[in-house]
């Protein structure tokens, strides 16, 4: 999967796009009976001012390979490009990425503004040029007024303020954002993901993005790559990751997901035992009589009466959730699932418990799981 | 150079002074008291550097007559044992006085323990010559405690409180007291309060809450807390000297006399081996059996 | 029971509110701190018999003060104390400072043993270890051997708080300095070692305070001209007690706590309120 095909070696046209260009990057912790492999093989291109996510749950190795983008950790084996160039010899300070860490890393023995302008002394610019860009960096996060407090007199949200614009501050061809988001309270949370977004757009830095936190991968990236086992399992844009899931596990992690055991009939349809058939618009390389796994989100399901068209199904479950409504259903084989329905005056359905209902699913929401035909 | 041989000379560089200066001048002497301890003695007192000896501690247990015969001597004896016996003391009083106090501790909210510990850990920084001073003051003679009972009519003669063994018991406690208190505290300290209302909640009486459910979460504070007491009480030289009198020596006074008016060092270096020995014993006994928890706390 | 501020509310589980605890600690501080409030007390007491008050008088410290015995051992105790904190701060930071990495080399586990052992063993034995090494090598007791004692028992008081720091730093920060292109020295001079000066201060007063109240290493190590405050008031008490050393020992007892509560203060964890931890 997005396995790069060109060897290592030359920078190719298509990777003049690319800001990061990871070659099958690998990195294992300790040694002998404890060793453990934290990224196995990995491979990604990341493209030049994109916002891209890596999300998985802890553990999966994506804090890792920012880590080694970043050069905090040496890789084991492989290697990682910026603009073409390897930066695998380089140590941190050397490379023209700059990160913001999961609990923001701010020097406590500086004031915000010390903390800002750090990096530009550090690459000894000239003074007039860092107090300018340090003022652009206040302004920019809207933290003119705090420019001479100490970091402990300022709050949660404006600490992490202070560390993206520490890290903006030197204009880094490469952003690494390290959970940021996950010490602050949900609403500024919120506030803040839409902030990252409009400094992204802003300044046109590549973001790199880690997180655990679905909803937050979905509103602000361009791309996704969801990762687990130190794998990458699926790159794509949000709408591809959620609508089109290519694993069991990109489907589970993502949302809600029903998961229909079928067998091919065709190049489009697939037979559910004992129920009927449904159709996927994607072409599959599967033969006739091949088992496969469908996966189908709840609120993509319709339900009706039963008629003809639509798949037999039970109501065997009404869970009322305030704006919508999950209906559990169950199959003739007896496989239970959900469909979700919006409370709103139009689609409003009163089903019970009971109830005989019909289901259909259109072509398009309907995906195949690549790697599990059990 | 390379990484390694960099890494190497900066480790040295480093390193090396403090541990040269304990070595030179605490770890050679200790080796150097070892030699002197089986060496003879001049009738001076000097040191017979050439001359193999175990005479220092045969002198330990017994007395040479004029005729040359080994007589049993318990006369030191008494001093080793009275000493282990004043520390269990000290460290059973602590123990029982420490227990409910970093209980209370470890109670309070976040700002009265930053006092309260404050407030233990101060007197241990003040002159422990001087503390011990003050317990002078208080049990003399015509000293507050007894001018005090006194003029309450209590008692009409002053009670002999000073340069005895419960005068000795009183300092070493008072010296020692923050050591049991403050690990006592720390163990107690991570107990989620709530444990106790669980265990209350399953039929626990106060009793059966704090013997099933405290002493054992306790119990890593209670061992250290207990070591800490008893190790620096073994080898007390100020409070004995000031509040025991004459009588009531302890094996730190009795090899500090070695090295004043009775000058006999091959002895001296072997009651501070014989000293060094029992304190790395109960050390060495509580490092195998929490070795987890004494390197998590340091 | 009025007097105690946490017994609001009684509920048997609830463990703050237990009888007898706040008994227990009030009479433990009782314990603590009467004695050496009664030796202030008696301090400023006007009477010679010391221990009945008849009346305040600073006379006791205008007497100490003008006793030349008394500064000049107040000196000395000074010259000893500055010069073993400051000789073994500056050791024992070099040596955190290195010891505080979370590599393993061999020895390290040994290295720190030995660092602890002079706060390990009771004092009174390397006391006269050091004393027979130095009467063997032929040194003159006097000021020089009291100090090369205190600087060895000063080191791990100022080695511990100051590698405790060191291990405290979130390594986060040194991880931030070089992502914002600080070499490994100038993240040194930058953000370790502004970070790591109110520890060095903390373990410097410690390290002067023990030196300043040292008795027993000073008493076997000392020779003529090395006479400390402790070593004085020992004399003093000795043959009796007198009012005036009643002053000196409230002065003393002032100095510690008042550094005490300075070194607490520099070495409290600044750190704590950063971050949203």
């Amino acid at each position: 999967m997005n396995t790069s095909t060109q060897s290592d070696g030359e920078p190719s046209s298509a990777q003049a796009h690319c800001a990061v260009s990871v070659r099958s990057l690998s990195k294992e912790f300790g040694a002998g009976s404890n060793a453990f492999l934290a990224l196995d093989a990995v491979s990604v291109d990341i493209r030049k001012n994109e916002f891209f996510t890596l999300l998985g749950p802890s553990g999966c190795g994506k804090t890792t390979l920012l880590r080694l983008i970043a050069g905090f950790e040496q890789p084991t084996s492989g290697s990682i490009l910026l603009d073409g160039a390897d930066l695998s010899a380089k140590p941190p300070y050397q490379r023209p990425v700059n990160t913001v860490f999961q609990n923001y890393a701010l020097f406590p023995h500086m004031t915000v503004s010390e903390n800002i302008s750090f990096g530009l002394e550090m690459l000894g610019r000239p003074k007039d040029e860092i107090k300018a860009v340090t003022a652009d960096m206040l302004r920019l996060v809207r933290l003119d007024a705090m420019a001479d407090r100490r970091i402990t007199q300022i709050s949660g949200g404006q600490q992490q303020r202070v560390a993206l614009a520490r890290a903006l501050a030197p204009k880094p061809k490469v952003l690494l954002l390290d959970e940021p988001l996950s010490a602050l309270d949900l609403q500024l949370r919120k506030d803040m993901q839409l902030e990252l977004k409009r400094l992204q757009t802003d300044t046109g830095i590549t973001f790199v993005f880690v997180t655990h936190d679905q909803d937050e991968a979905l509103t602000m990236s361009d791309r996704i790559a969801v990762m687990d086992g130190g794998k990458i399992l699926q790159i794509g844009s949000p709408r591809d990751i959620y609508d089109k899931p290519q694993h069991r596990f990109v489907a589970g992690f993502i949302g809600e997901i029903n998961l229909l055991p079928v067998e091919a009939m065709g190049e489009h349809d697939y037979a559910i035992a004992g129920v009927g058939t449904l159709r996927c618009d994607d072409p599959s390389e599967l033969r006739k009589g091949d088992p496969a796994m469908l996966a189908v989100r709840p609120e993509r399901i319709v339900l009706s009466a039963p008629s003809a068209g639509t798949l037999p199904g039970v109501i065997s479950n009404v869970v009322y959730h305030g704006t919508d409504t999950i209906f559990h259903f169950k199959l003739a084989d007896g496989l239970e699932m959900r469909a979700r329905s919006q409370n709103n005056t139009a689609q409003r359905r009163a089903f019970a418990k009971g109830d005989a209902i019909g289901w259909s699913v259109d072509a398009s929401s309907v995906s195949v799981l690549a790697d599990d035909p059990s | 150079m390379t990484r390694a041989g960099k890494n190497t000379l900066f480790r040295v560089l480093l390193i090396g002074p403090a541990l040269l200066a304990i070595t030179v001048f605490m770890i050679v002497p200790l080796g150097l008291m070892a030699y002197i301890s089986f060496r003879g003695r001049d009738y001076s007192g000097g040191v017979l550097w050439d001359q193999f000896s175990t005479e220092a501690y045969v002198r330990l247990f017994f007395e040479r007559e004029l005729d040359g015969t080994l007589a049993l001597n318990f006369n030191y004896m008494i001093i080793i044992l009275r000493s282990v016996w004043l520390s269990f003391l000290t460290m059973v009083i602590s123990l029982a006085v420490g227990l409910p106090v970093a209980m209370f501790m470890a109670t309070r909210d976040a700002k009265w323990k930053a006092v309260l510990v404050f407030m233990v850990t101060l007197p241990f920084w003040t002159n422990l010559l001087v503390r011990n001073y003050a317990w002078i003051l208080l049990l003399r003679d015509h000293g507050t405690i007894n001018s005090v009972l006194l003029w309450l009519g209590i008692i009409s003669e002053p009670l002999p409180l000073l340069h005895n063994a419960f005068a000795v018991a009183v300092g070493l406690t008072y010296s020692f007291l923050p050591f049991m208190v403050l690990p006592i505290y720390a163990s107690l300290e991570k107990i989620d309060l709530r444990l106790v209302e669980a265990s209350f909640d399953l039929y626990a009486n106060r009793w059966q809450t704090i013997r099933r459910v405290i002493l054992p979460l306790a119990y890593p504070g209670i061992v250290a807390g207990c070591v800490l007491v008893f190790v620096p009480a073994l080898g007390a030289y100020i409070t004995p000297e000031l509040l025991g009198g004459g009588k009531t020596l302890m094996i730190g006074n009795l090899i500090g006399f070695q090295f004043g008016a009775a000058r006999n060092w091959p002895f001296g270096a072997a009651l501070g081996l014989f000293l060094l020995a029992l304190v790395l014993v109960s050390l060495g006994l509580y490092a195998r059996r929490y070795r987890g928890e004494l390197e998590g706390s340091q | 029971m009025k007097l105690n501020p946490f017994r609001s509310r009684a509920f048997p589980g609830d463990a703050r509110h237990w009888p007898g605890l706040f008994t227990a600690t009030a009479a433990f501080f009782a314990y603590v701190y009467l004695p050496i409030l009664i030796l202030i007390a008696l301090s400023f007491n006007e009477n010679r018999t010391v221990t009945v008050w008849t009346g305040f008088s600073l006379d006791w410290y205008k007497m100490a003060f003008s006793n030349r015995d008394i500064v000049g051992a107040a000196t000395n105790s000074l010259i000893i104390a500055s010069i073993a904190s400051v000789t073994a701060t500056t050791l024992a930071t070099l040596a955190a400072l290195r010891m505080a990495s979370n590599d393993r080399f061999l020895g390290k586990t040994g290295i720190n043993a030995v660092f602890a052992l002079p706060i390990t063993v009771p004092e009174i034995v390397p006391a006269v270890a050091t004393l027979m090494f130095f009467a063997s090598l032929g040194f003159t007791f006097g000021l020089g051997t009291v100090i090369i004692g205190h600087i060895v028992f000063c080191i791990p008081f100022a080695y511990l708080p100051i590698r405790a720091r060191l291990e405290g730093m979130d390594p986060k920060i040194g991880e931030a300095a070089a992502d914002l292109y600080a070499n490994p020295v100038q993240a040194f001079w930058r953000v370790t070692l502004p970070q790591l000066v109110p520890g060095i201060l903390s373990g410097l007063v410690l390290a002067f305070i023990i030196s300043l109240d040292d008795f027993v290493t000073t008493f076997f190590l000392g020779g003529a001209g090395s006479t400390t405050l402790p070593i004085y008031i020992f004399g003093l008490v000795r043959t009796g007690v007198t009012p005036e050393v009643n002053a000196i020992s409230s002065l003393m007892l002032l100095l510690s706590l008042a550094l005490v509560s300075l070194s607490l203060f520099l070495g409290r964890d600044q750190n704590r309120k950063t971050g949203p931890g």
